[in-house]
């Protein structure tokens, strides 16, 4: 696939070209200063933070809330009406490549057998264009977990930054695509470019001061599950608000209630985490996991052993937003760091 | 109420209900009540003993709840309901004629087939007899498949007995050994009282010829099984259906995950050897 050169000076006429077909989403300071994905009309609101932005690109593709089916009835008669998924071509500039990953991981959850229809037409329109990262934010890991500075899985276009140009390379079909439509009046990248961009990558992850040895995580975090006291003690400040969970790319849990008044109702899919109260409670009030340090454990535990289980991935890929927004400093790196020092019990 | 389902040009209908109407409503017990339904075209709910469905009442919510019969040549379907929340209380004043939404069926159900010419000790405690009851029907209408068949039913106290009529005819007419059990005397009752572990010892099992189908509320769990491995059955011939919190029925809102297991898509039928490994099933 064809890689560009498009020098720094040119990213906002370039961005325009890219928005006259689609709608252009990127990080965007809201009035708080938080860094959101927000809707982009000049270029020149992007902000591109060292590391992630606050808050993970998912929503585009999975919103934090969004109807379903919409009713209108009364003592005898209802009629429902289901609603479309979305279909508005967009892109989204500026996500990093472990968000990008982040996104497959979540693919294996909402596509596969029964492919989620809301879902599926949000990836289908959506053109992921990653920018690679330059600079390490302390709570970086992903160097320690996956190769996503260097291959971007997940993106369908790459940016690496380059001194004064960016190399631009497609990585899917649909990347190329956009990449044909915009960037046809760009010089082409040498094979010296391409070699930069390695480097780049391979000085970035060296730049990261988190690094954990990820050798045999699955094992490790199965074989300690029965360890009561080191999930209470890694768990005791938790106060339950679901943060690490909302903030994290790859969690995906929902919540589908009804929300009718008067006649007229919605049904509607919302964010959920295994965090809150009654996540796991059945209707007869029995809950698998009723204490905080198991709904903690649970999480650890999907990140590193029950995804794999089920996807064949980690679905934790480094982005360190969880260990970031905890309100208790619960970190989950150093939790897999401190499981390494916990006599192994056996398997039961 | 009638329900009317505009239904958008969706190529998926994972998460649109389609409409059944209440055909009959037969109160069980002051809590569960039977409601039975049935598709405005006649199409059959195409489900196996075991598996659920999501059912949606406009205006109150949606709730997943096991389907309690047999596939029938009159293409209806059964759910037993004890009235706990908004939406299962709701179901409670279903009238015939009225109309809910169905999505399903989900889950993988009891492998019907795999049982056949095999002894089938059918265990159910409280409201674990109601996903059983599509077994039982299901065995009923294929008696000649089965084996020696043994139903333990015990349930708190007299009047929270469910299908009353059709354990009698199970017993008279279907050539299964019906055995009850309340939990305490009661002055109306002059059959077994125990708990339903009780009514083991009295029981001949051949174990490699048995298979256990074991439902009821958790803490039946425990000592079912231990009574059930004491008789000398394997693991792999202890089946049991588990419940949990649910949204989408499709194995992507996370709520019924139990370790590496998703309840609505790879149970809500287990064996005792799939799930006793994981700590958070039983």
């Amino acid at each position: 696939m064809k890689s560009y050169l498009l020098p720094k000076t040119q990213l906002a006429s370039w961005l325009s070209r890219v928005q006259a077909d689609r709608t252009l989403y990127a990080p965007v300071a809201d009035a708080d200063g938080v860094l959101d994905w927000r809707e982009v009309s000049d270029p020149a609101q992007i902000v591109l933070p060292p590391g992630v932005p606050d808050l993970p690109v998912k929503k585009l593709f999975f919103p934090t809330s969004e109807t379903m089916l919409q009713y209108a009835y009364r003592a005898d008669k209802a009629a429902v009406v289901a609603t479309p998924p979305p279909a508005t071509p967009f892109a989204v500039f500026g996500v990093r490549p472990c968000d990008a990953l982040a996104q497959q991981v979540a693919d294996l959850v909402f596509l596969g057998d029964l492919p989620d229809p809301y879902y599926q037409a949000r990836r289908d329109a959506g053109t992921i264009i990653a920018v690679n990262c330059t600079e390490a934010l302390p709570e970086c890991f992903c160097a320690s977990l996956n190769d996503c500075l260097t291959e971007a899985p997940g993106a369908d276009v790459l940016l690496t930054p380059l001194d004064d140009a960016y190399l631009v390379a497609a990585l899917t079909h649909k990347g190329e695509d956009l990449l044909a439509a915009t960037a046809g009046d760009l010089p082409e990248a040498t094979e010296a470019d391409l070699a930069r961009q390695a480097e780049v990558a391979a000085a970035t992850a060296a730049a990261q001061t988190r690094k954990i040895d990820m050798e045999g995580v699955t094992e490790l975090v199965r074989a300690a599950y029965g360890d009561e006291d080191f999930w209470k003690e890694h768990a005791e400040a938790c106060v339950g608000c679901g943060v690490c969970t909302f903030l994290c790319p790859t969690c995906t849990c929902f919540d589908v209630r009804d929300d009718a008044i008067s006649g007229r109702g919605q049904r509607f899919r919302c964010w959920d985490t295994c965090q809150f109260a009654d996540f796991s409670q059945e209707a007869s009030g029995h809950d698998a996991r009723a204490h905080q340090w198991q709904k903690q454990r649970n999480r650890i535990c999907h990140k590193f052993w029950y995804s794999v289980d089920r996807t064949g991935v980690l679905s934790c890929v480094g982005c360190g937003r969880c260990l970031r927004g905890c309100a208790s400093h619960s970190d989950i790196a150093a939790t897999i760091e401190d499981l390494k020092k916990q006599p192994v019990t056996p398997d039961e | 109420m009638a329900l009317e389902l505009c239904q958008c040009d969706m190529e998926s209908d994972l998460y649109v209900p389609r409409p059944a109407q209440v055909v009959a409503v037969e109160p069980q017990t002051p809590m569960e009540t039977l409601v039975r339904f049935k598709f405005p075209d006649g199409a059959d709910l195409g489900h196996k003993p075991g598996q659920f469905v999501q059912i949606f009442i406009p205006g109150i919510g949606e709730a997943p709840i096991s389907v309690c019969s047999a596939p029938n040549a009159e293409c209806t379907f059964d759910l037993t309901v004890r009235k706990l929340g908004d939406v299962t209380g709701a179901l409670h004043r279903l009238q015939p004629g009225d109309t809910v939404g169905i999505r399903g069926p989900f889950g993988n159900g009891f492998d019907m087939e795999a049982l056949q010419g095999y002894d089938l000790v059918i265990v159910g405690g409280g409201i674990g007899l109601v996903p059983l009851r599509s077994v039982i029907q299901y065995v009923a209408d294929h008696r000649a498949d089965y084996a020696n068949v043994h139903l333990l039913y015990g349930f708190k106290s007299p009047v929270e007995q469910m299908y009353v009529d059709e354990l009698a005819q199970w017993q008279a007419d279907c050539d299964m050994d019906v055995r009850l059990t309340i939990d305490k005397p009661h002055d109306a009752w002059d059959g077994h009282v125990g708990v339903i572990t009780t009514l083991f010892p009295d029981l001949t099992i051949v174990p490699p010829r048995t298979y256990a189908l074991v439902v009821g509320p958790p803490i039946m769990y425990q000592f079912v099984i231990t009574e059930c491995r004491l008789k000398g059955l394997a693991d792999d011939h202890i089946i049991m259906s588990l419940e949990r919190r649910m949204r989408c029925g499709v194995g992507k809102c996370g709520h019924c995950q139990i370790n590496s297991k998703y309840v609505c898509m790879d149970g809500p039928v287990f064996t005792f050897s799939d799930v006793k490994h994981l700590w958070e099933a039983i």
